[in-house]
């Protein structure tokens, strides 16, 4: 044995790196997950309630949503915002499965249960399986764009877009409104809040069948096919209370909406550690080293309970070629 | 000393070159030393053997990789210095050796028109090891050049087959050195510092093989005249040109032509080189039928003067590189990165009596990267820049017979701009100007004929935060016998200049400084080894070493994207802490017509930051518990044989541990089918990674000139090993990506001797 013993152990590292990479694990199935954010001036909003599924089980309403749970809010001033689990309000057929709606009592005032800025609020879940879990959010101040600007390359001001507040739905049809792709910049200017921790842009393609604004030559039929009529910037702090356009989000004709959002912490924290929306794993890091574990602040459980203030304005995108 | 029985026959030529070059004297009279070099391309031959009869007890010695050897102690009288090396012609000269300054010898050898088919044990085991240095690697010209190699010889490439020492892929040439990032290995050039040294994004260093001399590499625990850095120093050192006459050497791979030229005007010396990348013409053709192949190349030039003068010599070096990438797409996307270094510096050394020497230096060193995209119509900005402006001085004394003394100062003023912009939008723009003025002291003792110890201490004045840091180092070595020998060594780090690297994409690597908003990193490393050299060709090692890290950082980017951080603590996670341990056992022959090594590593690596994994400790990516190299060289007659085998352990990365359910609070879409949940970070490993590479050398003549024609093969077996793992986040269904590394990549190569 003596004379192979070597030869034994050349091949010992050979059969060691036939093994298998663990590239899934179940360590963190049947967590609670929270999705709920609050909007300033607007209703408050259903609240999604579920838990983490295996890895290649998709985690869809049917296979995680959580049932049975008992959901709450209450506000720095001590009011209580009752839910109720959607499917025994709207029916098991109808409603989907971890869908909580807020409970509204007869002859409430509805302006009660309109998010207010700068308020606290607190959530607390508690499960059929008695597992609790909390979070806090604060609510940021009003967002008011002040300008909604259209400027050329060297950035000087061309005209000012109207915005839904001076001509309503008339944004995507009056003249100040229609931009050329790629043509101008298109700039957000509003007196930045400095108690506000960041800044976040969605846009929406509006009409469903417009033609593509542009048609880049390495682009593969199937790149087309992945294009979203929606979509979300990074985070931004706009310090100085700007935000500018990138033509890239912008691919389709026909008519569009911007919503910008003043966001609270946890909004911001979540959004710039979740690797589908922020976009990580550039530069300065060893190769694959993107892929870490989000920032949930969730006592208890994962997900985002944040808010935001948000304000928003509509134009129209015409391709000149 | 046994001696092949041809080089006894064939003792004919005795040639006298006796170069008396002046030099420092370290220690008392009656010392020898000299240097080992061919006498037709001026190259060291390392570890030649050296015997010495005369008037005392006859010696035999080993020289280094430099060539060089030194005997001390020697009674006063004529010597007889006999020189044998493979290939080449016996050398018998004679020396009058008195006391006073050292004898120095430039011993010229002339190769052997008959090849040897094999070559004896040259000799018994009597001499002492010179190196005090626990950790120090030397690897010369000759070994470097013949390492299998991906298109063009590269010394970094080389390094990583050591014990200790990684690479974090194939598509990386930064140093992993036991448990230290890239950033924490101090990278010399002529002992000045370069920033970015690497062409095609990280894939080889920049440095031009021909042109270098010698590569050495402290692994850690490195002396006193050097600092700045966590981990490790490796100096590349270049060649010094041509004594007797102007000769040249040019060459092409499947990557490159390089060319080098040598020679002297007088006692002056000169040597100028350059590589360039010829695949423009051919990418431009294919650019004509597709627009969207990008135009690259890489060129890079170096060149040294040295100017001897009485009792002394100046030296004036330049070095530049560049790298460009460009794109031309459609609508308005493009892309444009460019990245280089400039590096210009004199020395001048100068004898001042029998027993000191000074050293003034001075250097400019310049690293840029800018990136321009457009990405439809958007544009996009990042530039970064370091410039380094440097004075340095030392004076080294003896005290005989026991002590040598050096003391040095280095003043350096930093310059860092990082600027981005992001559709005219400017995000960043930081221009800052820092400065560094550090002075040593160190002493290196021998209490006894077999001991020495090296102690020295290095203070450093930081402008940013205006800080003080002191800096101990210690050193010590106990020759236990002929071929035992101890060492030990411990040694205070601090680091300000922060190197942030992207695997395989090195050409936006960018340096920051810490400010005073963060203190320092900081290591204090341990180093003990065990040497073991039963006969001058065979060299065992043992090592262990641990590094404890504090102070760490982490780029953070979990930032805005127009983030205008330009304070440390606002670009980096701080506060971090590390420690690395391992073992490193090395068995080296080094020489006969089979040569190489054998060497493993088993080490721990850890960082700790509040911010990741939860705060508790993960092992960061290059983290390897097992390392395996063999490297081989075999010549026979006119072909030369290498091969290098490589196998670690996987490295480390994130596995999924579940998946859910959540919207984009921006636009209300949840994902098709959930977002996967990082388990975690870095607690699962890749497979294992080897790869063997051969290369096969044939010397032959063209045109009446000596020249090599090699083939090489990068990657023999073709094993696609594992570089990272990627997850589709919205198809739970589909298996992970394994991103794998290169395949087989099969090269030719000529080079001609003029």
């Amino acid at each position: 044995m003596g004379r192979f013993t070597p030869i034994v152990l050349a091949l010992s590292l050979f059969v060691t790196g036939c093994g298998e990479r663990v590239v899934f694990n179940s360590d963190d199935v049947d967590q609670i997950v929270v999705d709920a954010y609050l909007i300033v001036d607007q209703a408050l909003p259903p609240i999604w309630v579920s838990r983490t599924s295996e890895p290649r089980v998709p985690a869809t309403p049917e296979n995680v949503g959580e049932v049975g749970a008992t959901v709450r809010i209450v506000d720095e001033d001590g009011n209580e915002f009752l839910y109720a689990d959607g499917m025994r309000l709207e029916g098991e057929l109808l409603a989907p499965r971890g869908r909580y709606l807020p409970l509204v009592p007869d002859g409430a005032d509805p302006v009660d249960f309109i998010v207010r800025p700068g308020v606290r609020y607190d959530l607390t879940i508690v499960t059929a399986r008695d597992e609790t879990v909390r979070a806090t959010t604060i609510a940021p101040p009003r967002l008011d764009v002040d300008e909604w600007l259209v400027l050329d390359f060297g950035l000087n001001v061309l005209s000012e877009i109207r915005d839904f507040e001076e001509v309503g739905d008339s944004v995507y049809t009056i003249a100040d409104n229609q931009l050329e792709w790629g043509a101008s910049l298109l700039e957000a200017r509003f007196d930045r809040d400095p108690s506000v921790p960041s800044y976040q842009v969605a846009l929406f393609s509006l009409d469903p069948d417009s033609d593509f604004a542009i048609e880049p030559d390495f682009f593969e039929e199937e790149d087309f096919d992945e294009i979203d009529r929606e979509g979300a910037s990074p985070m931004f702090d706009a310090e100085d209370g700007t935000i500018r356009l990138p033509w890239f989000a912008v691919f389709f004709e026909g008519r569009y909406k911007i919503k910008i959002y003043a966001t609270d912490q946890n909004w911001r924290d979540f959004v710039t550690t979740v690797p589908s929306l922020s976009g990580n794993g550039g530069f300065g890091q060893n190769a694959g080293d993107g892929f870490d574990r989000p920032i949930f602040r969730i006592d208890g459980g994962i997900g985002l309970f944040g808010s935001a203030s948000v304000d928003s304005v509509g134009f129209f995108v015409f391709d000149d070629d | 000393m046994r001696r092949h029985p041809r080089s006894s026959a064939a003792r004919t030529a005795v040639r006298f070159l006796l170069f008396l070059v002046a030099a420092p004297s370290v220690a008392g009279a009656a010392d020898l030393r000299g240097q080992v070099v061919d006498a037709e391309t001026e190259r060291p031959l390392p570890f030649a053997a050296v015997r010495l009869e005369g008037p005392g007890d006859a010696r035999d010695i080993l020289a280094g990789t430099s060539g060089r050897f030194e005997a001390e102690g020697l009674a006063a009288g004529v010597w007889t210095v006999q020189v044998s090396y493979l290939g080449y012609l016996d050398l018998e000269v004679m020396s009058d050796v008195q006391p006073g300054a050292p004898t120095d010898l430039r011993l010229a050898m002339t190769v052997e028109a008959i090849k040897l088919d094999t070559i004896d044990v040259v000799g018994d085991r009597n001499e002492t090891e010179q190196e005090l240095q626990t950790s120090l690697v030397e690897i010369d010209a000759e070994t470097l050049a013949r390492i299998p190699a991906f298109g063009e010889a590269d010394p970094i490439r080389a390094l990583q087959l050591l014990p200790g020492v990684q690479a974090a892929s194939d598509l990386s040439s930064g140093l992993y050195v036991r448990g230290g990032g890239p950033d924490q290995t101090l990278i010399l050039f002529d002992g000045v510092p370069v920033y970015n040294p690497t062409h095609a994004f990280g894939l080889f260093s920049s440095f031009h093989p021909d042109l270098i001399e010698e590569v050495t590499l402290y692994k850690g625990a490195y002396p006193a005249q050097y600092g700045g850095r966590l981990g490790a120093v490796l100096d590349v050192r270049s060649l010094e040109g041509n004594r007797n006459r102007t000769r040249g050497r040019i060459g092409v791979s499947t990557i490159a032509a390089r060319g080098l030229v040598e020679g002297n005007w007088g006692d002056t010396t000169w040597a100028l080189g350059g590589r360039r990348t010829y695949l423009e013409p051919i990418l431009s053709a294919l650019r004509s039928n597709d627009p969207e192949i990008p135009t690259y190349y890489f060129y890079d030039t170096n060149g040294k003067l040295q100017i001897p003068s009485a009792n002394g010599s100046t030296e004036l070096r330049f070095y530049y590189s560049q790298d460009d990438l460009g794109l031309d797409a459609d609508e308005g996307t493009s892309v444009d990165l460019r990245w280089g270094n400039f590096v210009a510096s004199g020395t001048h050394r100068q004898l001042l009596g029998e027993n000191a020497a000074a050293t003034v230096s001075a250097w400019y060193s310049r690293y840029r990267s800018d990136t321009d995209l457009s990405i439809f119509t958007t544009p996009i900005g990042i530039g970064n820049g370091l410039r380094d402006a440097s004075g340095e001085a030392t004076l080294s004394w003896a005290l005989p017979p026991r002590h040598k003394f050096t003391v040095g100062l280095t003043a350096s003023r930093y310059r860092f701009a990082y600027d981005e912009e992001f559709n005219q939008t400017t995000n960043i723009d930081y221009d800052a100007n820092a400065y560094d003025v550090s002075a040593f002291l160190e002493d290196t003792w021998r209490p006894t004929a077999s001991s020495s110890v090296r102690m020295g201490v290095r203070t450093r004045y930081l402008s940013d935060g205006d800080r003080i840091r002191v800096e101990p180092r210690l050193s010590l070595r106990q020759q236990v016998n002929d071929e035992w020998t101890l060492k030990f060594g411990t040694g205070l780090y601090n680091q300000v200049l922060q190197l942030v690297s992207t695997e395989g994409f090195s050409g936006t690597d960018f340096y920051l400084p810490i400010d005073e908003t963060v203190s320092p990193s900081r290591s204090l490393q341990f180093v003990s080894g065990v040497e073991y050299v039963p006969e001058p060709e065979w060299r065992f090692t043992f090592e262990t070493y641990y590094t404890n890290l504090s102070n760490v950082v982490l780029l953070n980017n979990d930032v805005s994207a127009d983030r205008g951080a330009t304070k440390a603590e606002d670009v980096f996670r701080t506060g971090g802490e590390g420690w690395a341990s391992g073992i490193e056992l090395f068995a080296e022959r080094r020489a006969g017509s089979l040569t190489g090594w054998l060497g493993y590593t088993f080490g721990y690596t850890r960082r700790t930051f509040e911010d990741v994994n939860q705060g508790e400790p993960f092992a960061p990516k290059y983290d390897r518990r097992h390392d395996v190299n063999v490297v081989g060289r075999w010549q026979r007659e006119k072909w030369e044989f290498g091969l290098t085998f490589t196998y670690g352990t996987g490295q480390a990365f994130t596995p999924a541990s579940g998946r859910f359910a959540l919207r984009n609070p921006a636009t209300g879409v949840t994902p098709n089918l959930g977002e996967l949940l990082a388990a975690d970070f870095n607690s699962a490993r890749l497979l294992p990674y080897h790869r063997m590479d051969l290369s096969a050398t044939r010397s032959l003549t063209i045109f009446g000139q000596p020249a090599k024609l090699s083939f090489t093969a990068f990657n023999l077996y073709s094993r696609r090993n594992d570089w990272f793992v990627t997850f589709d986040p919205e198809d739970p269904g589909s298996e992970p990506t394994i991103v794998q590394q290169l395949p087989i990549i099969p090269s030719i190569g000529l080079e001609v001797d003029f």
